[in-house]
């Protein structure tokens, strides 16, 4: 025993001696057998001298970046071959603990992150703890030359009029994507690119009675409430708020309970993306962002077809998905920080992350020629969405704060009420109506497109 | 058992003590708290726009007001450090304007960049900020360092600017709202209200001082996800922890036997162990999901014509199921440890003495073996209870999160989706209280046996 | 096993129905002891099988992972891509020494702090005892998710943020009741007695304790060391909050594993569970008395 002891205290001892003398670097400290695509930083690429090991360059330093996007493993691994290029690396979070860890810096004073890369629905929490550093001189500089998306700068304001809390870093949307197989079961008529959501139900019913099982799929367990938002209830009313518990939408949640979740594979409880059903032959049809439906095109471009949202009688409801760049109030190194996000928002980087992740730019200027052709095929079908003659855009929620998770919740509870649990649709709609006119009131938040815009909470009628 | 009263047990006990409370204590009430106290309910109104001004008043979050004074107060730069005050920076400017004339007047400082400063730091040159967002590009250009004086120009942006002085503003308005029906009136920091664009009518946006409140504890007991959580937590309690207990004290007694392979044994009914919460849960979906192993097996052995969904939301019994075997399989080895070791200082003699009188094996158990048993099954199952309420990865793994959910699962929600702390800690505090009441009978049950013994 | 009585002295009719009995019961006895080991493979079975179906998959191509219906005969195709892949990726080993270090740390110190607690729980009926198995178990019992932003505030308030020191000494907090409980549970099962024979013997109640309790009391340890190692080791949550820049395993692998497409699950999955595995390996023996009860 006292020999295993002894050799077990050693092993603890030495481990303890290398943490303690070892630095503490996240600069790859073991490049043995990591691709090694731009190890050396080519001349022209960065007017600062970008560094690889930890704290010895002058002029950038180490940059502490924590995104959430780009966490799968696949991901990760491409995205760091990306920034290497520019010096830079980072560290892929989920969105609570990187909230925490910001709130946390912002509290005590000092922030160990310098750069936090989120979805929008990740800032309000920051914005009402004042943890966010204002963006607005660093998007100036960038304007000077880039062009970016000006809507995407003006959401990254959440609702302020000179505080600007990200800049827009990435744009992504929700497309539908179809192995080639199920087109056969189309209905009559029906052209793939410019469906109506009935249409789409008959395709699926269709699909279900000629195959044996419900092979449409939703991601249920993922960002289905942005679905709900952002594509069922501005297509089937004309708004979000506004029109949330009117006749149009208890039509629409009649014909989903009884001619949509019917055939729909019910193993999309369980669903937080549609890649691993839609390659395993568990689902035909998916509804999903385009980030995560990029491997299946990939993998066989000739197998799987990408086409826009079907549209509704008040047009077709879409809703971008952006990810933005944003520094917390008291970073250590915030010339570091600029200098990652004018890297990332260079139009040549911005065009490579488009053609190996997914991700679509939001500058001008991106090389969008030669795209490899599981992109071509998102590409296509993201323009022909927000380029429909009945486009109807929607946009992220605005001014709720820290409140932004409850009209998630709210749309959720609706759609789970009535289709899951078998409701009367009327009382679930006035309840959680109710609530959102509460959540509107609480916060103040004025109404958003696709509603009219509002002075003062938006109402719900 | 010594009965001794002397110091000795208060001294081994605290390091533990200073440990704990030093990461624990502080952060746990501050927590339960939280779910009882609403920190920014009210603002208060003040007599006077100076925060050392007597409070005179007060007003509910969320109150419809009129804003009828605003005043601009010039903070003392020696003040600036204190956190709740906001301020305002205005800068008188002078530049030219579009048609040539010079425009000269104050600015805020959101409008205004500042390109270079003087020695001592102050700001000399700026320039215009372009605008981000609708509204007019132009910049307006007051007489007085407040945004209700009067326009005396616009400049267009990034209009090279003089920037002769500097002042630093708190804003306060008077505000006017009812509270219980009656008119109130005072003054308020401009941070805690929010103004709409008339300019006149607004809302308290938030408080600055908190109050105890009930109104947590009935968000969460109205909750639509409440009362499943709770009676599935409790269900599956129910069910798991009885099958666990007979199941570990089954794999322990294997062990006793003493077969050959003994360590081996040992060894596989503690892998479980190993295996961490979130990994399990992808194992045990691998196995239930529609392609998964369990409709795989089924189906190539015959049994069934094409593979069955089990984790569907009408399905919800499968789920269970499926959650019932995951988490038998996952900590049943927690219990096994403990007893395997407790079972260790059960002296080999008496079970020998009982095998010689003719004891069976059924006896040897319930007679001798259990009753010895009681520290460590005691132990075991306080431990397990509470990390019974804490599983939740299993189950969303299992059902997404929505369609079955745990009270673990409710403060994970309320917490990390909706960010509502305060909900989040009643719910903890339920975990807690729910984790100290089982404990609590635990302990009791023993405790009268202890004495007993005595 | 059970003496059964001096043969010699029974006359010879009665000693052939004593046979006869004798190899019943010794019939009788094969069966039972096949019947546990029977019952012992069963449960060995049902254990591994999750294990071999997250190893297989692990193990192979990720078209075979997606494939219908799934084969049980598994490593076919035998690829070790994804695993390579994983091992490969950045951060991988740092956060393997990171996590040894934090898990090793926190077994040393929760031993120390807990098993005077354990002792004088179990031997000394005090006031307050009670109250104090309760208070640390609501530790135990309370959700740390809520308490993310505090406990964050306070580390780096206190300047030890984002090491693997200030992680172990999270590590130890939670797993101080586990110990705590375990090793007086052990020491309660042990007869005071056994210490007093001892001391009449003529040892100090010291060398009492350690010639007599403490090897009886090692399977509690070596218990609760298993427990402190495999709740540090995968212990997701305090890392992601309270570690930056020297990440464990868990806070890189498991934090985002559930974003990741199956096959690299089965993978991360499986790959952080193999550390754990070998240290449980490495201490079972422990959990064995080591005055031969039991141990083979």
């Amino acid at each position: 025993m006292s020999a295993k002891m002894r050799t077990l205290g050693l092993f603890v001892a030495v481990a303890l001696l290398f943490v303690a003398c070892v630095p503490a670097a996240p600069a790859p400290v073991a490049p043995a057998a990591t691709e090694a695509p731009a190890e050396e930083v080519p001349a022209a690429a960065a007017t600062e001298a970008p560094a690889e090991e930890a704290v010895a360059a002058p002029a950038v330093g180490e940059v502490v970046f924590f995104s959430t996007q780009f966490a799968p493993v696949e991901e990760q691994e491409k995205f760091r071959a990306i920034l290497r290029e520019g010096g830079f690396d980072f560290t892929a979070s989920e969105e609570g603990p990187l909230i925490d860890v910001v709130l946390a810096g912002a509290q005590s004073g000092v922030s160990e992150i310098d750069v936090i890369g989120a979805l929008h629905g990740t800032f309000p929490p920051l914005q009402r703890a004042d943890a966010l550093m204002n963006m607005i001189d660093i998007a100036e500089d960038l304007m000077a030359d880039r062009e970016f998306v000006q809507a995407f700068l003006e959401t990254g304001l959440l609702g302020t009029e000179d505080f600007l809390y990200y800049i827009p870093w990435m744009q992504a949307t929700y497309i539908m994507a179809a192995h080639v197989d199920a087109l056969e079961f189309l209905p009559e008529g029906a052209d793939v690119n410019a469906l109506t959501w009935e249409q789409f139900g008959e395709w699926c019913k269709a699909l279900a009675e000629g195959t044996g099982g419900p092979k449409c799929g939703l991601p249920h367990a993922g960002l289905f409430h942005r679905f709900l938002q952002g594509y069922a209830w501005p297509s089937w009313t004309g708004g979000m708020v506004t029109t949330f518990k009117n006749d149009d939408a208890a039509t629409m949640l009649e014909w989903m309970r009884d001619s949509l979740w019917p055939y729909i594979n019910p193993e999309s409880i369980n669903y937080a993306f549609m890649q691993e059903p839609l390659l395993s032959g568990e689902v035909w049809v998916a509804f999903d962002h385009t980030a995560r439906l990029l491997d299946a095109f990939n993998s066989d471009p000739e197998a799987f077809i990408g086409f826009p949202a079907p549209s509704g009688p008040y047009g077709l409801g879409f809703m971008p998905v952006i990810v933005g760049l944003g520094i917390p109030a008291h970073a250590k190194n915030p010339e570091g920080a600029a200098a990652l996000i004018e890297y990332l928002t260079r139009p040549e980087v911005q065009g490579k992350v488009l053609k190996e992740l997914g991700f679509f730019p939001v500058v001008a200027g991106v090389d969008t020629s030669d795209l490899p052709p599981g992109i071509a095929i998102e590409a296509e079908a993201v323009a022909a969405q927000s380029s429909a003659p009945n486009a109807l855009p929607a946009l992220l929620p605005v001014g709720l704060g820290a409140r932004g998770g409850e009209i998630n919740q709210i749309f959720r509870n609706a759609f789970d009420r009535v289709v899951l649990n078998g409701e009367d649709i009327r009382t679930v709609l006035d309840e959680e109506g109710a609530k959102l006119q509460a959540l509107m009131d609480e916060t103040g938040a004025p109404c958003w497109a696709p509603d009219p815009p509002s002075d003062g909470p938006c109402q719900v009628q | 058992m010594k009965k001794r009263f002397n110091l000795t047990p208060y001294w081994l006990i605290l390091p533990s003590v200073i440990y704990l409370a030093l990461f624990f204590a502080w952060p746990m009430v501050q927590a339960l708290t939280l779910s009882i106290w609403d920190g920014d309910a009210r603002l208060q109104l003040r007599a006077e726009a100076n925060l050392r001004s007597p409070v005179s008043d007060w007003l509910p979050r969320g109150a419809q007001i009129e804003v009828l004074q605003r005043q601009g107060n010039v903070v003392d730069p020696d003040d600036l450090g204190q956190s709740n005050l906001r301020t305002e920076v205005w800068f008188y400017i002078r530049g030219e304007g579009a048609d040539g004339h010079t425009v000269e007047g104050w600015a805020p400082e959101a409008r205004v960049r500042v390109r270079e400063t003087d020695a001592a730091g102050a700001p000399t040159l700026g320039t215009i900020r372009p605008r981000i967002g609708g509204g007019d590009s132009l910049t307006a250009v007051y007489a007085g360092p407040s945004a209700v004086s009067d326009v005396v120009g616009r400049l267009e942006p990034n209009t090279m600017v003089a920037i002769e002085e500097q002042t630093i503003l708190e804003l306060w308005y008077w505000v006017r709202g009812e509270r219980d029906g009656a008119v109130v009136e005072g003054w308020a920091p401009s941070r805690y209200v929010q103004v709409f664009s008339d300019n006149v009518r607004g809302r308290i946006d938030r408080g600055d001082t908190g109050e105890l409140t009930l109104r947590y504890l009935r968000s969460m007991l109205n909750d639509r996800f409440f009362w499943p959580a709770l009676w599935t937590t409790l269900l599956l309690m129910a069910i798991i922890i009885p099958v666990q207990f007979v199941l570990a004290i089954i794999m322990a007694l294997i062990i006793q036997q003493q077969l050959r392979g003994n360590t081996f044994f040992l060894y596989v009914f503690a892998i479980a162990l190993g295996v961490s919460e979130l990994a399990v849960g992808i194992v045990w979906y691998a196995i239930f999901t529609q392609n998964g192993y369990l409709n795989s097996i089924l189906v190539s052995l015959g049994w069934l014509a094409s593979p069955i969904p089990y984790l569907t939301a009408d399905t919800r019994h499968w789920i269970i199921i499926a959650i019932w075997l995951a988490e038998i399989w996952r900590a049943t080895a927690i219990v096994m440890v403990i007893v395997v070791a407790g079972l260790q200082a059960i002296s080999h003699e008496i079970l020998e003495a009982a095998d010689l009188f003719g004891a069976n094996l059924w006896k040897r158990v319930r007679y001798i073996i259990l009753p010895m048993l009681r520290p460590s099954l005691q132990v075991a199952l306080i431990l397990r209870t509470i990390l019974a309420l804490q599983v939740f990865a299993v189950v969303i793994a299992l059902s997404g999160g929505d369609v079955v959910t745990v009270l673990a699962n409710e403060a994970y929600r309320q917490y990390y989706t909706l960010r509502n702390v305060n909900v989040a800690a009643a719910y903890a505090a339920l975990i807690l209280m729910l984790s100290m009441f089982s404990a609590a009978i635990y302990l009791r049950m023993v405790r009268s046996h202890e004495e007993m013994q005595e | 096993m059970s003496a059964t009585g001096n043969l010699a002295a029974v006359p010879a009719q009665a000693s052939e129905e004593m046979l006869r009995a004798r190899q019943r019961a010794l019939l009788r006895r094969r069966i039972n002891r096949g019947l546990i080991y029977l019952l012992a493979f069963g449960l060995c079975l049902w254990v591994l099988a999750p294990i071999w179906f997250i190893a297989s998959m692990a193990l192979t191509t990720p078209a075979t992972v997606r494939t219908f219906p799934k084969g049980v005969l598994p490593f076919i195709p035998f690829s070790f891509d994804t695993m390579q892949f994983f091992l490969t990726s950045q951060g991988i080993i740092p956060g393997l020494i990171n996590s040894i270090v934090v898990a090793l740390i926190t077994l040393v110190l929760s031993t120390i702090i807990a098993a005077p607690a354990g002792y004088a729980i179990s031997r000394y009926l005090f006031p307050g005892r009670d109250f104090y198995r309760l208070a640390i178990l609501a530790v135990r019992a309370f959700p740390v998710v809520i308490l993310a932003i505090p406990l964050a505030v306070v580390f780096i308030s206190v300047g030890i943020y984002d090491s693997v020191y200030s992680l172990a000494l999270m590590h130890t907090a939670l797993t101080l009741p586990t110990t705590i409980l375990v090793i007086g549970s052990v020491f309660a099962s042990i007869p005071y007695e056994l210490e007093e024979a001892a001391q009449v013997y003529g040892c100090t109640p010291l060398q009492a304790f350690r010639a007599v309790v403490l090897p009886l009391v090692a399977p509690g340890i070596a218990a609760s060391a298993i427990f402190t190692f495999v709740m540090s080791w995968n212990e997701v949550f305090a890392a992601s909050i309270l570690t930056v820049r020297n990440r464990t395993l868990p806070a890189q692998v498991l934090a985002t594993l559930n974003q990741s497409s199956e096959p690299y699950q089965f993978a991360g999955g499986f790959f952080m569970m193999v550390p754990a595995l070998i240290f449980i390996f490495l201490i079972r023996r422990y959990l064995f008395n080591m005055w031969g009860q039991i141990s083979k």
